[in-house]
Order: structure tokens, then sequence, then C-alpha cells
């Protein structure tokens, strides 16, 4: 057989024309062996025929047959490349808009997330994160907490008392007297206070119980955040510097905030707290009934009656306490309508937060 | 409490202060105001003066009349149902187009065919009290024709004060109190006009009492004077007025100035009819005793109550003529023919009289002032302004001298002093406020104000009606609201830093909430009561469904489940709370809502996750129909509530000492592992977790044994093979070294071990899959 270079460059230009045809990936494949297939491709047989050839041109053809083979290879798949892409571009475009595949994570309730929300604030400012029990005494409810039995300050609460089966179990000495469900977090002002001596900080948030009908803005069942700091000089401007702090780190901006006298049994003085309105900005609206400032929380220096009940000695310490509704707090952050969504376990409303 | 801004002036004739200005003084420096009322702006101007000219029956109905009403300057019809009226009486009468308060608009209609122009008003109607009897008829001297609001001295402001916000203040109950507030918050030496009063001591007369006390304890003080030519009428509009805007029903002119001195002065007073009281109509009995046990008094109005033995009654020598402090009983109360009266003043025991009241659901004007506990010197000057106005209103004679019962400790004439630390102020407060305005604030509140050493004590003479003062920290309290609370600078606490990290329990209800939301639980929230009987009752439920408190988390879950189908088919919800048992215990309870899944197997995967992820083994734990089991002891529950739930109930508490969060690192074989298939028929009776102890015990190199199929045979295969009671388990086998990569010819004698041993203890048989 006799290879000359002319015949190596007929096949090649035959091999390119019929590349440039080829419309799909398969004619390609194809072509590929018919030029370059082990078996029956052209270029495989000249190369197979090299050695029946007289060795001085042997090298040249050789050279040049590895050299189309190469080229044809490489055509053939840029051809093949080709196709592809163009495939991608007509027929299998991408819709960036398509949502993606639903992922589920859980929802945290929204008082849960208020309340780790407050917990981190206070643990900030060096408080103790603190909850108690639900179940009280009448002792540590009001007792302790200058509301003797009789005592119109009583009114103020309206209480869900309780009968426990096993009295051995719920321990209420005659002293401590009826066991009800907390009104408020007070109660572990004393619960702390009687484990701890001062100085001491903590915040208590938790769960509190008030027997009254449930309405859009009333709930027997409801959330308080509760906290005190006791030391020997810890005074008023204390006690307004830290509500500021609170209350402009839970907003995210700064809040004004103003004090105004008010009446809490286990406090004196006592205050009721009012912060510039969000909303307006002061200026008067519909949140804040026009008056520039929402009514949010009582405080003010814990009674020394409150010591006295502990045991610590009188006169020693000074310090304040505060209480605030979770709830209505949540309410005014997120404008929610109705108070008894809270406990409705429905999921079209807890999913949203 | 409601104040009349027009009734603090009279005591304030100078101040210049608006009604507004006053209320913000208030709120700002004395208690919570809540509203302020215009009642001129109340009261539509259509509604006018008429004069009843004629009553006629309604042809065409019973109970209707035909009223015509004379209104100066002209007359007019109206069809009028209430049967109070009468021809003569003056009488509201809103005329076409009026609004009243309750949003209604007054037309022309016809009434069973005529025509009516207007209406006539009851007191309720007008937003005047709560007198719906019939028509509010007006005094006969109202200018006819005249706007109601002028007629009635409706040109006042209401201030409606936060009684709560005062229950330490009961000498803030009435207006003479709430007036000297406003003179210390007002600039210098703003006049004060005393109420005019009958010194007690000039009384004196014919008449006599016969006092006794037998119950000191209940009653520390008691005065009583008797008066005679009495004349009952109706008082004079601008006292009925008064007393209306403030929410009491006017009488007749005797009641009406008891409960005008209330408002005005803070003291309840009672009258008695004397001639009723009385045996010889020349002295009567008055006894202040415990009642007897189920003894009965008939009170004004005519309702029956039952006494206990606490109860404190005013009685003669035969029977209760009142409940002492709250209300008067029916044989000795004022009527028309009453001609001569005892006035009662009196303190009585606040709880006592407290707990009285609130049994038998009187809730009165003069309970709300005796349970603040009153200052002892408003029984005198209240009996002594009463007596004022008896005599110069009615002509009123005072016919006895002052019958006075004072307990030893109620009859001190001055309050103890106290002894007021500047410097402590100072650190009460934060920041130093001059000593002389100090003095200046308490002596506006009526202290007497001496200075001692040197100016760093002040000794503090407390006025007779402030008995509330008690302490350093109620002077406090007096100084730092009249300085101006806004003139406080924060400043941040001053104290040692501590680490204060979060409790064991809070982590762990941060990291259990983590995951299980992670698996996609969402967070609901329940109440703590419940209609299934539990270990811990209430007494006093709101209703029925809430009479216990529950001791499972589950009944609860289930219900959200079942409200949530309405709007989604699967989900999975959770909540950490409290159970009662009857101890007070936290609960982490689950619930998983998906068709066609096997949810227990998932809501097990999720509590197989949750001790993963506190790092407690969970080979550990012990499955059970009953119950979920560790180290023998029950630790919650786990179970199909239906096809549709399933639900579980864990402990908190013994998590936190269970839980291992410090995670230990294994050496990561750098041999590659070898996995392997087997299947096997074994039957149901060998639970999986024997036969994965066993497969686990064969050989250090088996690493991990993970089931990947279960199956029981159908019952179709079951005939066909002759396998009863058998279940098809299919199981990977990771198998690895840590020395060495390992060879087949290993595993392949670990498998045939496998096999062996399985077929040996449980009969199983291996399987082609």
């Amino acid at each position: 057989m006799i290879i000359t270079p002319s015949q190596i460059k007929e096949i090649k230009k035959e091999a390119e024309r019929e590349i440039e045809k080829a419309q799909d990936v398969l004619s390609l494949d194809n072509l590929w062996k018919k030029y370059l297939g082990r078996k029956e491709g052209k270029m495989n047989d000249i190369l197979r025929g090299i050695k029946d050839l007289p060795l001085d041109q042997r090298p040249q053809i050789g050279a040049l047959a590895n050299q189309v083979s190469q080229k044809l290879e490489e055509k053939i798949n840029q051809a093949k490349e080709k196709i592809s892409q163009g495939k991608n571009k007509s027929s299998v475009k991408r819709d960036f808009t398509l949502p993606g595949r639903k992922i589920d994570l859980g929802h945290e309730h929204p008082l849960t997330q208020m309340r780790w929300k407050v917990a981190e604030i206070f643990s900030s400012l060096g408080f103790e994160i603190l909850d108690g029990p639900e179940m009280e005494t009448e002792y540590y409810n009001f007792e302790a907490l200058n509301i003797p039995d009789g005592h119109p300050a009583r009114d103020m609460w309206d209480t869900f008392f309780l009968k426990g089966f096993s009295q051995k179990k719920i321990k209420t000495t005659e002293s401590e007297g009826k066991l009800l469900l907390r009104t408020h977090t007070s109660p572990m002002q004393i619960r702390f206070m009687e484990k701890r001596q001062p100085p001491l900080r903590a915040c208590v948030i938790g769960r509190c119980f008030r027997n009254e009908a449930t309405d859009v803005s009333h709930e027997h069942t409801l959330y308080q955040v509760e906290g005190f700091c006791v030391d020997e000089d810890i005074n008023v401007s204390n006690l307004i510097h830290t509500l500021r702090s609170f209350l402009s780190l839970l907003f995210g901006q700064e809040v004004k905030i103003r004090l105004r006298p008010s009446y809490f049994p286990f406090t004196e003085p006592s205050f009721e707290v009012d912060f510039s309105c969000l909303n307006c900005g002061g200026r008067g609206c519909s949140v804040c009934g026009q008056s520039g400032w929402v009514e949010m929380l009582g405080c003010g220096m814990i009674h020394p009656r409150v010591y006295e009940a502990i045991g610590y000695p009188a006169g020693k310490y000074q310090g304040f306490a505060f209480g605030i509704g979770l709830d209505r707090l949540l309410m005014m952050l997120r404008q929610i309508d109705d108070i008894r969504w809270f406990h409705s376990g429905d999921l079209r409303f807890i999913r949203q937060f | 409490m409601l104040f009349s801004y027009n009734w603090l002036k009279e005591f304030l004739p100078d101040l210049k202060k608006t009604p507004q200005e006053v209320a913000q003084f208030l709120n700002q420096c004395v208690a919570n105001v809540e509203k302020i009322r215009n009642l001129k702006e109340e009261i539509d101007s259509r509604v006018i003066v008429g004069q009843i000219l004629e009553i006629k029956k309604h042809p065409q109905a019973d109970k209707l009349n035909l009223v015509k009403v004379d209104l100066g300057n002209k007359t007019t019809t109206v069809v009028c149902g209430a049967s109070n009226i009468k021809e003569g009486q003056r009488v509201p009468l809103a005329q076409e187009g009026t609004e009243l308060p309750s949003g209604d608009i007054i037309k022309k209609v016809k009434i069973r065919g005529i025509e009516s122009r207007g209406m006539l008003c009851s007191a309720r109607e007008l937003g005047l009290g709560s007198d719906h009897q019939g028509i509010f008829i007006l005094p006969s001297d109202a200018p006819l024709g005249q706007i109601l609001v002028k007629a009635l001295g409706f040109n006042d402001y209401l201030l409606e004060i936060e009684n709560k916000s005062i229950t330490h203040r009961s000498d803030l109950f009435n207006h003479r109190g709430l007036a000297r507030e406003i003179r210390a918050g007002a600039g210098k030496n703003l006049r004060f006009q005393n109420l005019k009063t009958v010194p007690l001591d000039t009384c004196a007369g014919p008449l006599k009492l016969d006092l006794k006390n037998k119950a000191p304890d209940l009653c520390s003080r008691y005065l009583a004077v008797i008066l005679d030519n009495i004349r009952i009428e109706p008082s004079p509009l601008v006292m009925q007025n008064r007393l209306r805007n403030l929410g009491i029903q006017p009488i007749n002119n005797v009641v009406d100035i008891m409960n005008y001195v209330m408002l005005e002065s803070g003291q309840p007073l009672h009258a008695f009819d004397f001639d009723k009281i009385s045996e010889d109509k020349k002295q009567a009995q008055i006894v202040i005793r415990r009642a007897q046990s189920q003894e009965k008094m008939v009170a004004l109005h005519q309702e029956e109550h039952v006494l206990e033995k606490e109860d404190l009654v005013i009685a003669n020598s035969k029977t209760p003529l009142a409940l002492a402090g709250l209300i008067g009983g029916k044989d000795s109360g004022i009527d028309s023919n009453t001609q001569r009266i005892v006035i009662e003043s009196a303190n009585f025991n606040p709880i006592n009289l407290r707990r009285t009241s609130w049994r038998l659901g009187l809730r009165t004007e003069a309970v709300l002032r005796f349970e603040k506990g009153l200052p002892l010197i408003f029984t005198e000057s209240g009996l002594g302004r009463s007596l004022y106005l008896l005599q110069k209103m009615l002509g009123a004679r005072v016919a006895s001298s002052v019958y006075n019962f004072s307990e030893k400790s109620a009859n001190k004439k001055v309050l103890p002093s106290l002894l007021f630390d500047i410097e402590k102020l100072e650190k009460f407060v934060g920041q130093k406020i001059p000593s002389s305005q100090i003095t200046r604030i308490l002596e506006k509140l009526d202290c007497q104000v001496t200075e001692r050493k040197k100016g760093k004590l002040l000794q503090v003479q407390l006025p007779l009606h402030r008995p509330d003062l008690l302490a350093f920290e109620d002077l406090a309290e007096e100084v730092i609201r009249l300085y101006g609370l806004e003139k406080i600078k924060p400043q941040p606490i001053k104290a040692f830093l501590e680490p204060t990290l979060l409790s064991p329990e809070l982590k762990l209800r941060k990291k259990v909430s983590q995951v299980l939301r992670a698996c996609g639980f969402d967070e609901v929230y329940n109440y703590a009561f419940t209609d299934q009987p539990g270990k811990v009752k209430v007494i006093n439920p709101l209703n029925s469904n809430q009479g216990y408190l529950k001791k499972s988390l589950q009944a609860d879950l289930i219900k959200n489940a079942e409200q949530n189908l309405a709007n989604f088919q699967q989900f999975k919800i959770f909540e950490i709370g409290k159970i009662f048992d009857p101890q007070e215990k936290i609960k982490i309870g689950g619930l998983i809502c998906a068709p066609e899944k096997d949810i227990f197997q998932e809501a097990k995967g999720v509590l197989e996750l949750l001790w993963e992820e506190l790092g407690i083994d969970k080979q550990k734990f012990d499955y059970q129909e009953k119950g979920i089991y560790l180290g023998g002891k029950k630790r919650g529950e786990l179970r199909l509530v239906s096809d549709q739930f399933a639900v579980f109930e864990i402990d908190f508490a013994f998590l936190i000492k269970e839980q291992n969060l410090v995670k230990k690192y294994s050496l990561i074989s750098p041999y590659p592992p070898v996995k392997r298939d087997l299947a096997f028929l074994i039957d149901q009776k060998y639970s999986w977790a024997e036969i994965f102890r066993e497969i686990k015990t064969i050989s250090p190199l088996i690493k991990a044994v993970e089931l990947f199929d279960v199956f029981d045979l159908s019952d179709h295969q079951k005939k066909i093979e002759g396998q009863k009671e058998k279940r098809s388990l299919a199981f990977h086998l990771i198998y690895q070294s840590k020395e060495k990569t390992l060879e087949s010819k290993e595993v392949e004698k670990v498998q045939k071990i496998i096999i062996n041993k399985l077929k040996q203890k449980f009969k199983a048989e291996l399987r082609n899959f």
C-alpha cells in the first residue's frame, strides 16, 4: 500500500466536511469511528500501513498522520461541545424564578422569642435569669410582699386558689397560707433573696395567672418579666438607668422614659413608667392614645417590709424592682390584635414569627 | 374616683391652672389621671328643660301616655311610657335631632299611630349616673326652656383618678385632700379655703344617747349627735348635680348632705331617724357590737343579710340598726316624715369591714374609703362639716351634745414625728436634693420641719391627715415626687462583675427547642387548666372546663392538632410546659401529624436525635408500650393516638442530669470501611434490640449495624411459605479496622459467624434479596 501526503490531506478534507455537516452527537461519534476508530478508522488504516512504507518515508508520513488524527479528534470534540451548548441554550433554559425546594424549620412561639430577647438583655446587664414555681402560697404571693390578708391592695390581683389532693406532697404550712397560682412573678423576689445575700441582681420571666374573664385584651394566663437589684446603695437613678437601657436595647433605638408616682404594696416609692411612643416618636397617635407616651411597666424601690419578711437586717439594703407584662409588650411591638392568639395553638399565627 | 374641677377650685379660689394643667400636675406628681371629661360636651344642647302640662292615656296602648310639655316658648307632645311622671313636673326633653350618649339619635316618630316629637329622658339615658327607674325629674326651679346642661350647672370638668394608684392615700378620696395636693404643687402660698364647720364642743341639747362600744377593736372612734327641726326635701339643684356628676344618686337633703360631706372631706357619715331608734323619744341607745351568728338584718334596699360573728353592727337594745360602715337598716333610715336624726361619724377597722363587705357583696362608696384606713381626724371634721350644712341648708338644730367614744390609741392629738436623714436621702435617690428644698416640700404638705444636727437631720411633725407616713421611705417618696422625677439623672449600677451564665435548665430548654425546631416542630403554648380530674383542683375556676391543673401536656397537644387540621395536612408541634402531679414539673411534649408516614417511627427518631444531641447514649433507653424507661425509671411516653397523630411526652428534669454536652472525639480510621448487607427471616418474638446486641458482640471489626428494611410477611406469603409470625430484617454491616485495610476473606469470616450465631440463637434464616 502506498500512502502519500496528499492522500492523507484528502482524508482530512473529507472528514472536515463531514464533521461540519454533522447535526448531532451520534453522527459525530460515527465519524470518529469512521476516521479514528481502532478497527475501521481510515486514519488508523494509514497508521497501520506506515510499517510497510520505505524506511525513509516513515517519519514524514507518520508525523503527518498523527497530526491529522489529533486535529480531527479536536474538531470532533469541538463540534460535540458546540452541539451540546446549543442544546442548553434552546431547550433546557433554567427558570431562575422557580421557587426553591421547600425546607421546613419549626417556629419558636413569639412569646418564647420575646423571653429569650429579654433574658439576653438582662444577662448582659449582669442579671441572673430565673423562673420559679407557678403554684405558690399566699405567703410568698402576698404576705411577704407586704400585702397582708384584708389589705385593699389585694383587689389588684384576682387569684385562682388551689387544692392539692395530696397535701403531704405540696407543703403549705399554716403560716404559708392557702395554695394558689401566682398572680405575678414577685414571689421570686422573696424566694431568691431568702437564699442569697446582696449584692444581687435577678430577672424572673414566667407565667402568671389572673382570675379574670378573657377577651381581646385580657387573659387569665399571662407572662411577666420581673427584675430586681439589691445592694447597699442601689438607688432611684440606677432604676431609671436600668429601665432606659433595657427598653432601648429591646426596641433597638434610644427610648425616652418618664416616671410617674403610683402605688404597689411591695415598693416605696412606686412608679409607673411610660416610654416615648415608637410609632409616632412622641407626637401622639392611635397607638399611644394621642399622648405620645405608652404606659408599660410598674416599678419602685423595694419596701423595707419586704426585707423584713426575708430577714435582712433593717436599714442595711436598698434596691429596686420592676415588672412588665411580656404579652402586652409583644402585642404592642408586633401590633397583634388579640391576646388570645398566644394560647390558640394555631399554626397560622405561630408560623408568622 | 371622680373629682370635680369646680369643687377643687372652691378650696383653691386663686388657682390659675386649667383642668388639663391640674391633670398634668397630678399625673406627674400624685397619681394616675385616667381621663378628663368636659361635662358641657357630654349632653347634647338640644336637651332642654320642659314642664309637663298634661298627661293623657294613649288611645292605642295601655302602658303609654301622651304627654304635653311646655318648653317656655312653645309646647310639644311626646309619647312616654314612664310611670313616675306627674303634671307640673319639670323634666328633660330631648328634642328632635338630639344625640344621646348611647349614640342613639332622637327622631320624629309615630308610636302606635300618634306622632311623638322628642323624648323625655331618664338620668341614665343622659349619661348622668345609673338611675333608670323613670324620667329624671328636675327640681321645680329649673328654668323653663333652658338648655339642660346650663340648667344643671354643667360648666365643669371631671378628673378621673385611678383608685389603685392611691390605695395608700386614704386622705385623697375626697376633694379637700386632692386640693391640698394641688396646693403643694403650686407656687408658694396658694390660698387654701378651709371648710366652715360647727365646733363639736359647742354642741349641746336636751336629747340623749346611750352609747356603748362593745367592740373597740373594730371601732376605734365613734362620734354621734342628735339634731331636730329636720324637714326632708329634695336638696338644691347644685348639690344634686354635684352628687350625680360624681356618680351618687341624690335621695333627699339629709342623705345628700351625708354623701356630699364624704366627697368633700372624706369621712363617710350615716344618719338614723332618731324617733325610729328611740324607745321613749327622749333618749336612744346605740350599741356597737359584733353580730350574732345567723343574725339577720334587712337593709335599706329591702335585702335581707345573714350576718356572721365577726360582722360589726350598730344596734339598739333590740335589733341591729345598721351594718357598720356598709349600709343602714330598713327600719332606722330617713324617710319623708323624719323630723329628728342621729348623725354617726366613725372609724371602723378596715380589714374587718372589708371582709364583711366582700362577703355580702356590698362594695359601697363608704367601704371604698374605710378599707383604706381613714385618718382618725376625719371623724371630727366630717361631723362638724355636716352639722354646718344641715343648719345652713335645712335650718336643723343640734339637740344633744356630741357623744364620743375614742379608744385609747385613737385618742392621740398628734401623730409621732419622724427624723429624716438627708444624707440617706441622697444615697437613696442617687443625687443630692438641697435641704432647703426638702424642707419647703415637706412644709407644703403641712408638715412642721425643724433642723437637727446642723441640718443633717430634719425633725418632721406629720399632719393629722397623713397617717400613711410611717417611715423614711414614705417621706422620701413625698420629697421625690414633688421635687420632680424628671430631675433625677439616670446613673448606671455600680457593682462588682460576676458571671451570670444561663442556668442549666434554661440552657437545656434552648437546646431542646433547637433540636425540635430543626426537626420541623412549631412551638405552641397551652393553658395550665383542664377539665380532666387531676391532682390539683382549682377552688374558684373561671368556668367548669378549667376545674383542675393538668397532669399531662398530651390532651392539649391533640386538641391543637385537631384544630390545625382545618388548615394544615401535616405538621409537628411541641410544647415545653408545666404539669401538676401534684408537684410542678416541666415536660417536653410533641406531636407529629403526617398522613401515610410511619409517624411512630418518626417520633422515635426525633427522640433519638434529641438523646444524641444531648450526649445521652440512645441505647440506654428502653421503649415499652407503657413508656420510655431509663435505668428502670419511667421518663416519658411515646404512643400512637390514632393513625393520624403520634405523641410523646418526656420528663425534663432528668435530662439535666443525664445530658453530656462535652462530645468525645474518636480516632477516624485511615483504612476504608467495608460494607455488607444481610437479611434474615426471624420470629417476631425476638426484638431488634436483642438481635442488634448479639451482632455487636461478635467482632470488634463491626463498626455499625444499620437496619434498613423491616417487613412482616403478608398473610398471603405466610400461607405459601408457612412462615407464621416471622418478619424480615435487612441491615447494613459496616466493617472497619483501625490497623489495616480489611481483606475480603476477613469480612466473610465474620459474616459467617453472624449467620451461624443468628441461626443458633434466633433460628434466623438467611434470605436472598
